[in-house]
C-alpha cells in the first residue's frame, strides 16, 4: 500500500482532503433545516414516478413472502395463483419448532451486545485514528481496512480453531467475540470524525478537557447520526449472519434464530413453512428498524455534521 | 528458495495453531462420559423429529446411566462447512450421520475412526450391501442405521390420458417422449442443478447403461465411455425434443413446485418415499404410483445407507460410550421406530418391513436393485467437475461426448492432485 | 506498506496555535497525544489482532501447506499457488467474478444514489418511503434467494409478464453468462442497496442548502445542480461506497449459493464459490486458503488503482 486509500495525502493542504467540500455543512445545519427542495412541477412528477417504481421493486417481492407464508399448504398460491384463503398455520408450525425462545434470546444477545461493543470500541479507535497523531497510525488504519478484503470464508477455519482452543465453542462469548472486529464501523466513523470542524476540538483543548471527557461529551454526541445508522447495520449483520453462528453454535445453548430456522430449509419442508420461518426472523428486524429509524432520522435531520 | 528455518517455523506454527487444538474441546469431566451426536432432519416433520430424538436420548441414558448423550439436530444447509470446521478444530461431534460418499471423503482426510468393534457381535444381522457401503480398506467406517432407496414414480393420469403404458425401460421412455411432448408435457423430471448429487440424477442412468464413474481400482474415472455417452445422449435427446422440462439443467431436486408436481412432467426416475408422499399430495393419491427402477442395459438405481460414523474428535476416554450409542441405535427396536418415523428401510435382516403399505413394499423391492454409489475420496470433486458439463450438454453448448471428455480431463487433474 | 505509512504522519489538520517556540512543551504534548491515541485504539487493536490478523496469518500459513486432519501438515511452499495459476477453473472463476463486479458495482451505486436523491427531495411521506426502500436490506439471503428464484423462473411471474407483452421466455438463471450474472446482480442490488442508500442520504442531508439555493437563483437546472454541486460534494461518500461495494462484489457468494449453485455450466462459479468448494466440500484447506489470499491480493491491488483514479480526478 502506498499510503492511505482515502486519507488525504500528507502533503496536501487541509482544504484538499475529501470531505473538505462538505465541511461548511456543520455550521450550515446549525442554522436549522431549510426546506430547499421543492422543485418544478415536471421534475416532481418524474420523481414521483421513479419513487413509485423503486418502491415496487423493493416491496413486491416481500409481499410475496408474506402471501406465501400465509398460504394454506397444498393449495395453489403465487406465482401460479393467488390463494383463496390465508392461514396462520405455517407460522404456528414454525413457532413450535425446536428451542425457539432460546434461539430468539441468543440472537438478541448476539446482536445487541455486538452493537454496543462494536460501536463503542470502533468510535474510540476512529477518534484516535482521525484526530490523534501516534506512531503507526496509518499502518493500523489501513491494516484494518485491508481485513475487509480477506473473505471470511478463508479465515473461518483458523478463527474457529482459535475459538475452540479457548473452549469457546457452543458459548455465547465464543460466538460474539470474533465478530467484534468490525472494520467497516471503524472506517466509516473515522471518515465522519475527520470531517468534523476543527474548532470543536480546539475549543475542547483550550478548555482543558480531558481526553475521555472530550470523547464522551463532544465526539460521541457529534457522531450520533452515524452511530445510529451503524447500529442498525451491525444489528442486522449479526441477526442475519448464518455461517459463523452455524459453525460455532453447535447446539441449542448458543444457536441463533437464523441458524435454528435454517434447520427447516430442506427439500422436505413446504415452501410455505420456509417462508413462514423467513418471515418470523424478519419481523424482529423490521420492528427494530422502525424503532431505531426515528432515532436516525432525528439524528440526521438535526444533523450537527455531514453524513 | 525458503530457508529451512522459515519452513520449519511455518509448519510448526500451522501445526500448532491448527491441530494441537484437537485436545481443546472434550469437555468430559467427572467420571461420567459425554457423547455428542449430530443428527440431521431425516424425519421431515420438525416437531416429530425433535420428539423422536429427545426420546431416543432419554431412553439411551436410562439404559446407560453413566453416559451423557447429547443429540444435536443440525441443518442440511452449509452442512459441509460446519462439519469441516468441527473436524479441523477437533471440536464437535463424536458421532455424526453421513452418507457413504461423505464417509469416503472424510476417511481420506483422516476425519473418521473405524467402528468394527462397536458392532462385532451383531455384524451378521446387517444386509451385506449396507455394510459394504461403509467399508473402506476392509474397515467399517460407519454403522448403517437406515437405508434409503430411490425409484421411479409416475403421474399415471398423464399416461392414461395419452393412452400410453407406464415406461419401464429406456425404449419405453424414448417411445413415450414425443407423444407427451406434443401435449407440452415432459416425459420425465430431471434435477440438473450442480448442488444436487449426481447419485440422484445422472449416475443411475450411467449405471443403467452399464457404465461406471470410476475404474475398479478407483485410480481413474470411467464415465467417458461409450456407456457414459449413451446415458448422457439419452438425456440430451429428451431435452431437445422437449421431453425434459425447460429448466432441467438447473432444477433442484424438490418435488414441491417442480414440473412433476404441476403436471408438466409425467415421471421421476429417482424418488424417495418422502418425495413420493409429496407427489401424492401434489397430484392426488389416485394419480401417483411407484414403479421399479428403469431398465437400460441393466436395471439398477441408487440407494444409500445413513451411516452413523465415529469422528476423529472422539478419543479413548469416551470411546466405549460412543460404541454404546452405536450399539443402541443398531438394535432392531430402534431401527423399527426410526423407520416408522422417517419412512426409511431397515439395514438389518431381522427388522420387518411394513409391506402393508404398497409404497413401502415397492421400495423394499427396489432395494434389491439398489447400488450404493461408488465411494471414492474424490467422488465429490469429480461430481463438481462433471455436473456443469452435463448442464452444458443439456443446454446444447457441447455434445455428449465432448462434455464427458472435458469432465474426464478435469477429473483426472483432480485425481492427480488428491493422490497423496 | 511504505515508510510513509509507518512514519509519524502529519495530520491533515495542522493546528494554528501549536507553533510554540518551546519545543519541550510541544514534545510533551505530542507524547501525551500519542499515548491518548494508543489507549483509544487499544481495544480495537486487541480485537483485530486476535480475530482478524491472527486468523489471516493462519490462512496465509495454511496456503503454504498441504493441511490434513490429524496433525498431518506438510510444508509445500508455493505449490498451491503454482497449482492455482495452472488451474483453468481458477481463471474461469476470476473471469466470472470480474464480470459480476463490473455489472454489480455501477448498478448498486446508481440505484442507491438515485434512491437517496429521491428520498432527499421527497417532501411528503419521506419516512414511509425511506422505510419501504430500505426494507429488503433487512431480509436474509435465504429469503431473497427463494423469492427471486421464483420471480426469475421460466414459468415465474416476470416471464409471465414478459409473455403478456409478447416477449418470449427469458432464461434469467439458466441463460448466457451475462444474463445469469446480471440477474444475480439484480438480486444482490435489491438485497443490498439500502446500506449505500442510507449513507448517501446522510451525505446529502448534510449538504449546505445555500449553495443549492445560490445555484438555483443563478438559473441552474436540477440536473445541472446535481452534476455540478451535489455529486462533487458527495465524492468522499461515493468513494467510501465504491470501495465497500467493490469488496462486496468480489466476495459474492450467498446469492449464488442459494440461486444457481455456481451454474449453469459454472457461468456463476465465483472465486468465493471455488474457495468454499475446495475448503469445505473437498477439505483441501491449503488450496482453499490460497484462493482466499489470491482474492485478497487482487482486491487490494484494485482498490489501490481505484484510489489512484479518484485522486487523479480530484486534483484535476
Amino acid at each position: 500500500m502506498t499510503g492511505p486509500v482515502i486519507a488525504s495525502a500528507p502533503s496536501s493542504p487541509p482544504a484538499v482532503g475529501p470531505g473538505s467540500a462538505v465541511r461548511p455543512a456543520a455550521a450550515r445545519v446549525l442554522a436549522g433545516p431549510a426546506r430547499r427542495r421543492g422543485g418544478a412541477r415536471p421534475g416532481r412528477v418524474l420523481r414521483g414516478v421513479l419513487m413509485t417504481l423503486l418502491s415496487v421493486f423493493t416491496v413486491v417481492p416481500l409481499l410475496m413472502v408474506v402471501v406465501l407464508a400465509l398460504s394454506p399448504a397444498d393449495a395453489p398460491t403465487i406465482p401460479y395463483a393467488l390463494p383463496d384463503s390465508l392461514t396462520l398455520d405455517n407460522l404456528a408450525t414454525v413457532l413450535q419448532v425446536g428451542a425457539f425462545p432460546q434461539w430468539f434470546a441468543n440472537s438478541l444477545v448476539y446482536a445487541t451486545v455486538s452493537v454496543v461493543v462494536v460501536l463503542l470500541t470502533a468510535a474510540m479507535a476512529a477518534y484516535a485514528l482521525a484526530r490523534k497523531r501516534f506512531p503507526g497510525r496509518n499502518l493500523l488504519l489501513w491494516s484494518i481496512v485491508a481485513t475487509l478484503m480477506v473473505p471470511m470464508q478463508a479465515t473461518l477455519i483458523p478463527t474457529f480453531i482459535l475459538v475452540a482452543r479457548v473452549n469457546g465453542v457452543n458459548t455465547l462469548w465464543g460466538l460474539i467475540l470474533p465478530t467484534l472486529a468490525n472494520a467497516q464501523a471503524v472506517f466509516l466513523i473515522r471518515q465522519f470524525i475527520r470531517d468534523l470542524p476543527d474548532d470543536v476540538f480546539e475549543a475542547a483543548r483550550l478548555d482543558g478537557a480531558g481526553e475521555w471527557r472530550t470523547f464522551v461529551s463532544i465526539v460521541l454526541p457529534l457522531i450520533r447520526p452515524i452511530l445510529a445508522t451503524l447500529a442498525i447495520f451491525v444489528f442486522l449483520w449479526h441477526w442475519n449472519d448464518l455461517l459463523w453462528p452455524l459453525v460455532v453454535g453447535q447446539s441449542d445453548e448458543a444457536r441463533t434464530l437464523t441458524v435454528g430456522l435454517a434447520t427447516l430449509n430442506t427439500e422436505t419442508v413446504s415452501t410455505a413453512n420456509v417462508m413462514a420461518a423467513a418471515l418470523i426472523s424478519f419481523v424482529p428486524c423490521l420492528i427494530i428498524f422502525v424503532l431505531l429509524q426515528r432515532q436516525i432520522v432525528a439524528g440526521i435531520l438535526s444533523g450537527a455534521v455531514k453524513g | 528458495m525458503t530457508a529451512p528455518r522459515t519452513r520449519h517455523a511455518i509448519v510448526a506454527a500451522t501445526a500448532t495453531a491448527l491441530t494441537l487444538s484437537a485436545c481443546g474441546a472434550d469437555g468430559s469431566g467427572d467420571g461420567g462420559q459425554e457423547v455428542t451426536l449430530w443428527m440431521y432432519p431425516v424425519i421431515a416433520d420438525q416437531a416429530a423429529s425433535k420428539e423422536f430424538w429427545d426420546t431416543a436420548e432419554a431412553d439411551f441414558e436410562k439404559a446407560n446411566p453413566d453416559v451423557d448423550l447429547a443429540i444435536e439436530l443440525q441443518t442440511f444447509d452449509k452442512r459441509d462447512a460446519q462439519i469441516s470446521a468441527a473436524l479441523a478444530a477437533g471440536s464437535g461431534p463424536d458421532l455424526v450421520l453421513i452418507t457413504p460418499d461423505q464417509a469416503a471423503t472424510y476417511h481420506a482426510i483422516g476425519g473418521l475412526l473405524p467402528v468394527d468393534d462397536a458392532v462385532a457381535d451383531i455384524r451378521d444381522a446387517f444386509y451385506p450391501a449396507a455394510l459394504d457401503s461403509a467399508t473402506i480398506e476392509d474397515e467399517l467406517f460407519g454403522v448403517p442405521i437406515f437405508q434409503n432407496v430411490f425409484t421411479t414414480a409416475y403421474n399415471t393420469a398423464i399416461f392414461e390420458d395419452a393412452g400410453l403404458a407406464l415406461p419401464r425401460t429406456w425404449d419405453d421412455l424414448r417411445a413415450a417422449a414425443p407423444e407427451l411432448a406434443k401435449e407440452g408435457i415432459a416425459v420425465m423430471d430431471y434435477a440438473g442443478s450442480p448442488e444436487q448429487t449426481l447419485n440422484l440424477s445422472f449416475y443411475p442412468f450411467l449405471w443403467q447403461a452399464g457404465g461406471h464413474v470410476f475404474t475398479d481400482d478407483g485410480a481413474d474415472v470411467a464415465f467417458d465411455s461409450p456407456e457414459g455417452a449413451e446415458a448422457l445422449q439419452l438425456l440430451v435427446d429428451l431435452q431437445q425434443e422437449g421431453a425434459l422440462p425447460p429448466d432441467a439443467a438447473t432444477d433442484g431436486p424438490a418435488v414441491e413446485g417442480a414440473p412433476i408436481a404441476r403436471g408438466e412432467a409425467a415421471m421421476r426416475a429417482t424418488t424417495s418415499l418422502t418425495e413420493y408422499g409429496q407427489l401424492q399430495a401434489a397430484v392426488g393419491d389416485d394419480s401417483a404410483a411407484l414403479g421399479q427402477p428403469l431398465t437400460g442395459a441393466e436395471q439398477v438405481t441408487y440407494g444409500n445407507a445413513g451411516l452413523l460414523s465415529l469422528t476423529s474428535i472422539n478419543d479413548e476416554s469416551n470411546r466405549q460410550a460412543a460404541y454404546d450409542v452405536l450399539a443402541f441405535m443398531s438394535t432392531p427396536d430402534f431401527q423399527e421406530s426410526l423407520n416408522a418415523a422417517a419412512g426409511n428401510l431397515p439395514t438389518r435382516t431381522d427388522v420387518a418391513v411394513d409391506d402393508s403399505d404398497p409404497a413401502v413394499a415397492s421400495m423394499a423391492e427396489a432395494l434389491e436393485l439398489a447400488y450404493p454409489g461408488e465411494p471414492s475420496p474424490a467422488s465429490r470433486q469429480v461430481m463438481a467437475a462433471l455436473a456443469p458439463k452435463i448442464q452444458a450438454a443439456l443446454r446444447g453448448d457441447m455434445s455428449a461426448e465432448e462434455a464427458l471428455a472435458a469432465a474426464a480431463e478435469e477429473s483426472r487433474q483432480i485425481l492427480a492432485n488428491t493422490q497423496p | 506498506m511504505t515508510t510513509a505509512a509507518t512514519s509519524p504522519v502529519p495530520t491533515s489538520t495542522p493546528r494554528p496555535g501549536t507553533r510554540a517556540p518551546r519545543s519541550d512543551a510541544r514534545r510533551r504534548s505530542r507524547r501525551r497525544e500519542a499515548l491518548a491515541g494508543l489507549l483509544f485504539v487499544l481495544p480495537t487493536l486487541a480485537i483485530f489482532v486476535a480475530f482478524k490478523f491472527l486468523p489471516i496469518a493462519g490462512a496465509g500459513a495454511m496456503s503454504l501447506t498441504r493441511y490434513r486432519l490429524g496433525g498431518d501438515v506438510t510444508y509445500v511452499g508455493a505449490d498451491n499457488y503454482a497449482r492455482l495459476i495452472a488451474d483453468d477453473a481458477f481463471w474461469a472463476s476470476l473471469q466470472v467474478t470480474l464480470l459480476y463486479v463490473v455489472i454489480f458495482v455501477p448498478l448498486i451505486l446508481a440505484v442507491s444514489l438515485a434512491a437517496a436523491v429521491l428520498l432527499d427531495a421527497q417532501v411528503r411521506l419521506s419516512g414511509t418511503f425511506r422505510s419501504l426502500l430500505f426494507v429488503p436490506y433487512l431480509s436474509s439471503f435465504v429469503m431473497a434467494g427463494i423469492i427471486w428464484s421464483w420471480i426469475f423462473a421460466t414459468d415465474g411471474p416476470l416471464n409471465a409478464a414478459l409473455d403478456a407483452i409478447g416477449a418470449g421466455p427469458v432464461p434469467f438463471l439458466s441463460g448466457s453468462q451475462l444474463l445469469v450474472l446480471a440477474s444475480l446482480a439484480v438480486v444482490s442490488v435489491w438485497k443490498g442497496f439500502g446500506y449505500s442508500m442510507l449513507i448517501f442520504l446522510a451525505g446529502l442531508k448534510a449538504q449546505p442548502a445555500d449553495v443549492h439555493e445560490a445555484a438555483r437563483i443563478d438559473g441552474a437546472g436540477a440536473w445541472q445542480r446535481f452534476r455540478r454541486i451535489t455529486f462533487p460534494m458527495l465524492r468522499p461518500v461515493t468513494f467510501f461506497i465504491l470501495v465497500i461495494e467493490t469488496i462486496v462484489g468480489f466476495q459474492v457468494f450467498d446469492t449464488i449459493y442459494v440461486m444457481t449453485g455456481g451454474g449453469p455450466n459454472r457461468v456463476s462459479h465465483s472465486l468465493i464459490y471455488m474457495l468454499y468448494d475446495q475448503g469445505f466440500k473437498f477439505f483441501d484447506y491449503g488450496y482453499a486458503a490460497a484462493v482466499g489470499i489470491a482474492l485478497f491480493v487482487i482486491v487490494l491491488v484494485l482498490s489501490l488503482v481505484q484510489r489512484r483514479l479518484v485522486e487523479g480526478r480530484e486534483s484535476a
